[in-house]
């Protein structure tokens, strides 16, 4: 069953399940044979795989690693198949150690996005948008007001992934709203990794889930979808890596706040981040701009 | 720091099918393959207990039990195969994930579940 190979739960889950995995095991180190296809590469040097089953430590999974091992950092690209040890130090601390590239055929399939650290001050490209309602919009028109920028797909299946960001910017809407100043001075936008299945529609229907089918919310948060060419454009300029990969979207996650002249002033890569402390960067960054 | 914690759900099975008085082997087996979609597919969100979700996906136990599913809708295998193929709510759509024979299998487990 070729699904089995696929579907993979979360790295989240994973994280959470190392400790009962080995539970009672008190060896300082635990050595594991990892084979994977490397998902994302961060600015910061972490892997996320893709791997198969890894008798004796976990399941078939994606899940985000360190890695100690320089050179083979250096050489890795998404896409690529590697295997690894995977060492494991006092049940709660893991990474990854003699990585070696198995297959490189894989890179064809990803796009060449060069890792891009967002730094506060950093401009963004201001193509065309189409949102849930079938209306064009662009980022830049937006400017004025703090803007939150993030990246899913509706048919993401992942719980700790596109459904967990979009239930975290569903609670910061929530928040902005009870606020008319907040509501005014800020908006939310997602991107679709998969524009050609998230037509408006679909947009549409994804986005009143997550707004309790109030539709007046789509006047804070919209759901768009982009050129495939132009969505290369906003990933790069995103420092987000996607790929599709057996009918599903493989992608590393990146939040982004623009600062009311349009600009990166803030960042958050994966899904770690607080709502918190993304509604207070929000509301001091309509502070500074009035 | 983990924020993912889930009751993975793959050590529970055993032994839990194929047992029911008079059921064919290929009885069995459907509802063998029902159960392994179910741990693919749906437990990671309907067995799970901390996914920070705008709403906790409910859980599945005896589903056909009652009259009516958790939405409200009239319980049924063909309301149930709609759910699965095009998701309701925050539920994404799985019509590009499972088969029709996933599905069918999947309905029958669940009514033993």
């Amino acid at each position: 069953m070729n699904y089995g190979a696929r579907y993979r739960t979360t790295a989240f889950i994973a994280l959470s399940f190392l400790p009962a995995v080995l539970g009672g095991c008190r060896s300082s180190e635990k050595h594991y044979a990892l084979r994977g296809r490397v998902v994302a590469k961060s600015a910061s040097g972490e892997l996320t795989v893709d791997s198969e089953n890894i008798p004796g430590f976990m399941p078939a999974m994606i899940m985000p690693y360190t890695v100690k091992d320089a050179q083979g950092l250096e050489q890795v690209r998404p896409g690529d198949v590697i295997t690894a040890n995977v060492v494991v130090q006092n049940n709660d601390n893991y990474w990854l150690e003699h990585l070696a590239i198995t297959d490189k055929s894989g890179r064809a399939e990803v796009p060449t996005n060069a890792l891009h650290e967002l730094l506060p001050g950093d401009k963004v490209p201001d193509v065309a948008l189409v949102n849930q309602d079938g209306k064009t919009i662009h980022l830049g028109q937006l400017k004025g007001r703090a803007v939150l920028v993030t990246f899913i797909y509706t048919r993401c299946p992942l719980p700790n992934f596109c459904p967990l960001i979009s239930s975290e910017f569903a609670s910061i809407h929530k928040e902005m709203s009870k606020n008319p100043d907040d509501l005014r001075k800020t908006h939310l936008v997602s991107i679709s990794l998969d524009p050609s299945y998230d037509t408006a529609p679909v947009l549409r229907k994804y986005g009143l889930a997550y707004l309790s089918d109030d539709a007046s919310g789509f006047e804070h948060w919209d759901f768009v979808s982009t050129a495939p060419a132009d969505l290369q454009k906003l990933a790069a300029a995103f420092g987000l890596e996607y790929f599709q990969q057996n009918n599903q979207i493989s992608h590393s996650m990146s939040t982004v706040l623009l600062a009311p002249d349009g600009t990166v002033a803030k960042s958050w890569p994966g899904n770690e981040w607080k709502t918190s402390e993304v509604t207070a960067a929000l509301r001091q960054a309509t502070a500074v701009k009035e | 720091m983990l924020r993912g914690l889930a009751s993975l759900g793959i050590i529970c099975l055993i032994g839990c099918s194929g047992t029911r008085s008079g059921g064919s082997r290929e009885a069995t087996q459907v509802n063998l393959q029902g159960q392994e979609v179910y741990q693919r597919v749906c437990a990671q969100c309907h067995d799970a207990t901390d996914l920070h979700l705008l709403k906790d996906p409910p859980r599945l136990d005896g589903l056909f039990r009652k009259q009516t599913f958790p939405s409200g809708a009239t319980a049924s295998d063909e309301e149930l195969r709609n759910v699965i193929l095009h998701g309701r709510g925050i539920m994404p759509p799985f019509e590009q994930v499972v088969d029709g024979d996933e599905v069918n299998a999947l309905i029958q487990y669940m009514h033993t579940r």
